[in-house]
């Protein structure tokens, strides 16, 4: 299976400069990354289903919600995820950040006379030596984009995690969350406090009644229709009493979810097999080979038309001496 | 290569058991628990019409029912039943009288069930459901005998409240103690009764024989006559300026002065001084106390 690579844009090709056992270990790994965000996806798209219930109490929109937001949070994660893909090799890393270095070795140097088969051998000398490197680069030096760039990444993973531990939360709290609605609209309190809104007694409590009235509007079904997932059309008042009743554990549960959103991002930061496995090292060799080989091919035609245009180009012709 | 891995495979496994202990949440063992439906009791907070700012006025006690008087006559003859004439008056000044008629044995019942009673763990509904249970019969008794005395009266709504809570008012409070009283001090109402063992509180009986009771003796019969009487009463307990103490509460009535009120499952009830008879100690005033603190039904 295959899943994890395509998941990650990694090319089959990339195996076969791995021995055997290590290419199957890291098919492995990133087979289990692209599991656990196919994991976190449904979850976001069942988050998805069960805010498109209770806002809309309607299934067909409920299910255009799910894939709206499992495809977002999917593409959200792999983004964050890809971003975060950074080899731990000091050279290769060096000169992923700057191909400048590179190139610079041929400021003057004349390529118009290599031909591809030697442009491909310089590349491929390059890679070979490239693989050599094994230093692990030293962690970066602190700055000041650093610390933006992963308070960003850890608040956009966060508030996915919350908004998916809410409504798992009121999926899993489901039947209690009815039970306690049924004793809301059945309270003599709200009732009673309703009825005298209705009845406009006094202009005393008008805060109070007119919640009370909103509260038992909130609990009743429009007519014809039936609650189809929690007996409450508002959100917001299914979210008070779930966190009222949840007191501490929400927070508990919150900080799982967290911790579930933010796993594969350890892994891949932090890992030794990711940020310092051998096919992210491959990936990177391959990146700057293709680069180092089209600077060589373009350098070498750039100067071939160069010397062309200097030789052949009618100058006089354009200042219109004849 | 095992150092390299370790950090994915610790990594790794942490991811699956949280799904795993997250899934647990599902199970209603584990979700009825982490649910406390004793949190949701403060939701309602946002429909209280009931709390008003206590001030520190404290209101002196009421003098005006002097003469309440209270009359026990104690039967010679043979039939074996103890014989009661209560008079007092009501919050209106209007004399009130009830005679009734309990047979002795119950006293002797009650005080042996009460002293013998053992509760372990300690479950203080449980206790006063208990004495209320042993009680049954004076009870029934009493609670026909205002019945009759009531609809005699042509009474209605917070005026047949106001007349039972009067009566158990009116003789003045009692000291009951698990311990020993000072010297001179007779068990009687407005003394002081010591050794009531084992958690100084009489039971309903014991309190229509002696007419001697603190806050919680006095309580305690007054919510099983009032729900006797089909009304939604409980006894209720929490903290004041003078220590743990226990009030009447009714709910479904307005409250004569009202105050503060406590809440159980939507419903509210109204707290009632029980201890003393006094004009503002009537339906829903608690501004006797300063402190009003961890108030909840113990029993309803």
């Amino acid at each position: 299976m295959m899943l994890g690579l395509h998941l990650f844009g990694m090319r089959k090709n990339l195996l076969h400069q791995l021995p055997e056992e290590v290419a199957k270990r890291q098919v492995n790994i990133y087979n289990l990354l692209a599991l656990m965000l196919l994991v976190l996806s449904i979850l976001g798209a069942a988050s998805g289903l069960i805010y498109g219930l209770v806002i809309f109490n309607n299934w067909a929109i409920a299910v255009g919600c799910a894939v709206l937001l499992g495809f977002i949070f999917f593409l959200l994660l792999q983004l964050l995820l890809f971003l975060s893909l950074q080899t731990r090799f000091k050279d290769i890393k060096s000169q992923l950040s700057n191909m400048d270095n590179l190139y610079e070795q041929y400021k003057g140097h004349d390529l118009s006379s290599i031909s591809d088969e030697e442009a491909l051998e310089m590349v491929t000398n390059y890679r070979m030596t490239m693989r050599e490197s094994a230093i692990i680069a030293e962690p970066t030096p602190f700055h000041f984009s650093q610390l933006i760039i992963s308070t960003l990444f850890v608040s956009i993973i966060l508030t996915i995690s919350f908004l998916v531990a809410s409504a798992i939360q009121i999926w899993m709290y489901r039947t209690t969350l009815n039970n306690t609605f049924f004793e809301i609209k059945n309270s003599t309190e709200i009732v009673e406090l309703a009825e005298a809104f209705k009845k406009q007694e006094k202009p005393l409590f008008l805060e109070q009644k007119m919640e009370a009235v909103w509260t038992l509007q909130m609990l009743t079904p429009a007519k014809g229709e039936d609650f189809k997932f929690v007996n409450c059309q508002s959100i917001l008042m299914t979210f008070d009493v779930l966190f009222s009743g949840l007191g501490n554990t929400k927070i508990v549960i919150d900080l799982l979810f967290a911790l579930l959103y933010l796993i594969p991002f350890l892994i891949v930061k932090r890992s030794e097999e990711v940020a310092g496995g051998a096919l992210l090292k491959e990936a990177s060799i391959e990146a700057i080979g293709k680069s180092y080989l089209m600077f060589l091919l373009s350098s070498r035609d750039i100067q071939k038309t160069k010397r062309k245009i200097e030789t052949t180009f009618d100058y006089d012709k354009v200042l219109g001496i004849k | 290569m095992k150092n390299k891995a370790a950090l994915f495979r610790i990594l790794n496994l942490a991811f699956w058991i949280t799904l795993f202990v997250l899934i647990l949440f599902v199970i209603p063992f584990i979700n009825n628990e982490t649910f406390r439906h004793s949190e949701i009791a403060q939701w309602y907070d946002k429909f209280d019409t009931t709390l008003i700012e206590v001030d520190s006025t404290f209101i002196s006690d009421d003098d005006q029912n002097k003469f309440d008087t209270l009359n026990r006559k104690e039967d010679s003859s043979k039939t074996q039943l103890e014989h009661f004439h209560w008079i007092w008056r009501d919050y209106n000044g209007r004399r009130c009288e009830l005679k009734f008629s309990i047979p002795e044995d119950e006293f002797d019942k009650a005080e042996r069930f009460r002293s013998n009673y053992n509760s372990f763990p300690f479950n203080q509904s449980a206790l006063y459901q208990d004495f209320i249970d042993i009680s049954r019969g004076p009870l029934q008794i009493l609670s026909e005998a205002f019945t009759k005395e009531m609809d005699r009266r042509h009474l209605q709504g917070i005026d047949r409240l106001n007349f039972v809570v009067s009566a158990i008012q009116t003789p003045p409070y009692t000291y009951v103690k698990n311990s020993g009283c000072d010297a001179g001090q007779r068990c009687a109402p407005d003394g002081c009764c010591g050794h009531v063992l084992p958690y100084a509180v009489y039971t309903p009986t014991e309190y229509i024989f002696q007419q001697t009771g603190d806050c919680d003796t006095k309580s305690l019969i007054c919510y099983a006559l009032l729900k006797s009487h089909g009304v939604n009463a409980a006894l209720i307990c929490g903290d004041t300026d003078g220590g743990l103490h226990a009030m009447l509460g009714v709910a479904d009535y307005r409250p004569v002065i009202p105050s503060r009120a406590i809440r159980n499952n939507g419903v509210i009830f109204h707290p009632w001084e029980t201890t003393n008879f006094d004009h503002s100690f009537q339906l829903g005033n608690m501004r006797m106390w300063r402190i009003w603190r961890g108030w909840h039904v113990t029993n309803n």
